[in-house]
C-alpha cells in the first residue's frame, strides 16, 4: 500500500514545448460575503496554478465548498479572478469566449426552446444561417443520442435527457475546452453511468480538452487523465493524481473492476480525508502543493 | 386493496368530459340566476331592478336602431388604441426597469406609487389637460392599463433565473442578445399576466371615462339611461361591457397558451 503513493506521482508539467490548452497561474478569488452587519471575505481560491494539455481530461474533486465551481466559473469568464491569470491557448482570458463552453450542473436549458433550438443557441449567436444551424444541432443531438426527441421542450425531457441536451449545446459550438460542473451529480446511478460512458465515447472521438468537476471519486477516476484534489478554507489544490488507465475506455464496468482503478480510488479517498482534516491546521501532508 | 380503490376513485376524467361538465355547471348556474332575476325583478318597481325579458326587449330595440352598435364602435375606438399603446409602452419600460438596477432605483418607486394611486381621482386633471373629447378617453384607459402591464413585466424580468442569463453570457451573448433571446421569452408568461389584468382595468377605464368626460359610447348609454330611470335599457350596455371583458380576457389567455406554452405545462396549470 505504501508504494501506491510513489507510483501515483503528482505532475503538473506540460510535455515538450507545446503551449498548454489551459493554464491557471496563481489564481485567487475572494468573495465578500455579508454576515449580518459585517462583511467577511471568503477566499474561495488561493493561489491555484494548473496546466491542462490539449485533449486531456482533468477532473476536479474535493469536498463541497472547496472552490471547484468557482475555478470553473473563473475559467469560463463568468467570474474574474481577484489575482492571477488564466490563459487559454496561451492568451489571457477576458470574460467568456467562444473557445470555451460550459455544461451546467442542472442543465439550465431554456424552457421556451425545443431540444433542437436549445442546441442551436450558441450557433445563433455566431450568426450561422438557420438551415446550417439545424443541421449542426441535429448532428450533435444525434451524437448524444437524442435525435428522436429534438422537438420536445425541456419539461418533457427526463433529467438525463436534459443533461444530454446541455452537452450537445456546449459541444455544438466546438469549443477548445469543455467545462462541466457536476453535470451528472443529480442523476440516478444508472443514468449517470450511461452518460459517463457516452462522455468517454465522445471524448475518444474528438479528443477535446475537458475540465470536469465531480464530488464522485469513481467518476473522477473513470473519466480523468489527471484528478485534481482540492482542499477547502481557503480553496486550493491539495494534490494531483495521474490516472494511467488506458484509453479509449469503452468498458467502464471492466475498468471499475480493475485493480489499478481500485488503487487510484483508494489513494484519492485518503487524499480527500487528508485535504479536509488538514484544512483547519493548514498543515500540508504528502504531496500537497 | 383499499389503496387500489382509492386510486380508482381519484382517477381523473378525460379533459374533454371535464370541460363539458364545467361548462354545464356554469350554464345551470346562469339559468338559475336569470330565472330568479326574472321572478324577483318583475315583482318590484322596474326602476329598482328590471328583469331579463325587459332587458332583452330593450336590447332588440337598441340593436334595431343601430345605437348599440354605434356606441360599441365609439367605445372601442378609444379602448383599442389605448390598450395597444399601454402594451407598446408598458412592456419595453418594464423590461428596462427590470433589467437595469439604476433605472429601477430611479423609476421603481414612482411606478409602484402610480399603480397604487386611485387614478380615477385624476380624471378632472386629465380633462384640464386633454379636454373632454377622444384624447382624454384614450389617456384615461392608457393610464389605468399601463401600470399592471409595466409592473408585471418588471417583476417577470426579475423572475428570470440568473443561471439562464449566465448561460447566455457563457455563450458570449451581448446585452441586446440576452434581452432578446433570454429576458423577453423568459418574461413572456408575466407579460401575458399583465395583459390579462390590463383588460379589466382598461374596461373600467373606458366606461368611467365615458361617464365623466363627453358622454359617449356604452358608458354614455348607461349613464343616460340611468339618469332617465330606464333601468332595463341601462342593463344592455352593462352586459355588452361584461361580455367584451370576458371575451378579451379569454383571447389573452389563448395568446398566452400560444406564446408561453411551457409555462402552463411547468406550473402544472390548466
Ligand atoms: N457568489 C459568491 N458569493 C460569496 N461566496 C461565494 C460565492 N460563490 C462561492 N462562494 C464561496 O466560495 C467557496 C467555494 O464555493 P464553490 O466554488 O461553489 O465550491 P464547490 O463548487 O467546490 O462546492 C464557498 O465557501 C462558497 O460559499
Ligand atoms: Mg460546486
Amino acid at each position: 500500500m505504501a508504494d501506491g503513493r510513489e507510483a501515483i506521482k503528482s505532475t503538473d508539467r506540460v510535455d515538450g514545448t507545446a503551449t498548454p490548452k489551459v493554464r491557471f497561474e496563481g489564481v485567487s478569488k475572494e468573495f465578500a460575503s455579508r454576515q449580518g452587519a459585517k462583511t467577511r471575505t471568503v477566499r474561495a481560491l488561493d493561489d491555484v496554478s494548473l496546466s491542462i494539455r490539449e485533449g486531456e481530461v482533468v477532473t476536479l474533486t474535493g469536498m463541497s465548498g472547496c472552490g471547484k465551481t468557482t475555478l470553473l466559473r473563473v475559467l469560463m469568464g463568468l467570474e474574474s479572478a481577484t489575482s492571477g491569470t488564466v490563459y487559454v491557448n496561451g492568451t489571457p482570458i477576458d470574460g467568456p469566449g467562444k473557445d470555451r463552453a460550459m455544461v451546467f450542473q442542472h442543465a439550465e436549458l431554456f424552457p421556451w426552446r425545443s431540444a433542437l433550438a436549445n442546441v442551436e443557441f450558441g450557433l445563433e449567436l455566431r450568426g450561422i444561417r438557420s438551415a446550417e444551424r439545424h443541421e449542426i444541432a441535429g448532428r450533435y443531438l444525434r451524437l448524444v443520442g437524442l435525435d428522436e426527441s429534438q422537438h420536445l421542450r425541456p419539461y418533457e425531457l427526463s433529467g438525463g435527457m436534459r443533461q444530454r441536451v446541455g452537452m450537445a449545446r456546449a459541444l455544438a459550438i466546438e469549443p477548445d475546452v469543455l467545462l462541466m460542473d457536476e453535470p451528472f451529480g443529480a442523476l440516478d446511478a444508472q443514468t449517470r453511468e450511461t452518460l459517463q460512458s457516452e462522455l468517454l465515447r465522445i471524448h475518444a472521438g474528438d479528443n477535446r480538452t475537458i475540465l470536469f468537476v465531480t464530488h464522485d471519486l469513481d467518476e473522477a477516476v473513470l473519466l480523468a487523465d489527471r484528478v485534481v484534489m482540492m482542499a477547502p478554507n481557503p480553496g486550493r489544490i491539495h494534490a494531483i493524481v495521474d490516472v494511467d488507465l488506458p484509453r479509449p475506455r469503452p468498458d467502464a464496468v471492466e475498468l471499475r473492476a480493475s485493480a489499478e482503478f481500485g488503487r487510484i480510488r483508494a489513494h484519492l479517498w485518503r487524499l480527500l480525508q487528508e485535504a479536509n482534516s488538514g484544512a483547519d491546521a493548514s498543515q500540508g501532508v504528502g504531496d500537497r502543493r | 386493496m383499499s389503496q387500489q380503490s382509492a386510486r380508482g376513485r381519484a382517477r381523473v376524467p378525460s379533459p374533454g368530459s371535464r370541460r363539458l361538465v364545467n361548462a354545464l355547471a356554469a350554464i345551470v348556474v346562469g339559468i338559475v340566476v336569470l330565472v330568479l332575476w326574472q321572478i324577483v325583478g318583475s315583482r318590484v318597481s322596474p326602476i329598482a331592478m328590471s328583469y331579463p325579458t325587459a332587458v332583452f326587449k330593450e336590447a332588440l330595440a337598441l340593436i334595431g336602431d343601430g345605437s348599440l352598435g354605434a356606441a360599441f364602435l365609439s367605445s372601442i375606438s378609444s379602448f383599442v388604441p389605448a390598450y395597444l399603446l399601454a402594451i407598446v409602452v408598458g412592456v419595453p419600460v418594464g423590461l428596462v426597469v427590470g433589467r437595469y438596477r439604476l433605472v429601477e432605483a430611479g423609476f421603481g418607486p414612482y411606478i409602484t406609487a402610480g399603480y397604487a394611486t386611485p387614478l380615477v381621482a385624476l380624471i378632472p386633471l386629465f380633462i384640464v389637460w386633454f379636454g373632454t373629447g377622444y384624447t382624454v378617453k384614450v389617456a384615461v384607459v392608457f393610464t389605468l392599463t399601463v401600470f399592471p402591464i409595466l409592473i408585471n413585466t418588471w417583476r417577470g424580468v426579475q423572475a428570470v433565473p440568473r443561471t439562464l442569463i449566465e448561460v447566455g453570457e457563457s455563450f458570449g451573448a451581448s446585452q441586446a442578445e440576452i434581452m432578446r433571446k433570454i429576458i423577453v421569452p423568459g418574461t413572456m408568461p408575466h407579460i401575458m399576466t399583465g395583459l390579462r389584468l390590463g383588460v379589466g382595468r382598461a374596461v373600467i377605464g373606458m366606461v368611467i371615462a365615458e361617464f365623466f368626460t363627453a358622454v359617449t359610447g356604452l358608458g354614455g348609454i348607461i349613464i343616460n339611461a340611468g339618469n332617465s330611470f330606464d333601468t332595463a335599457r341601462m342593463f344592455v350596455p352593462v352586459i355588452v361591457v361584461l361580455l367584451f371583458g370576458i371575451i378579451l380576457t379569454w383571447l389573452v389567455g389563448l395568446a398566452e397558451r400560444r406564446l408561453a406554452p411551457w409555462h402552463a405545462a411547468m406550473s402544472g396549470g390548466r
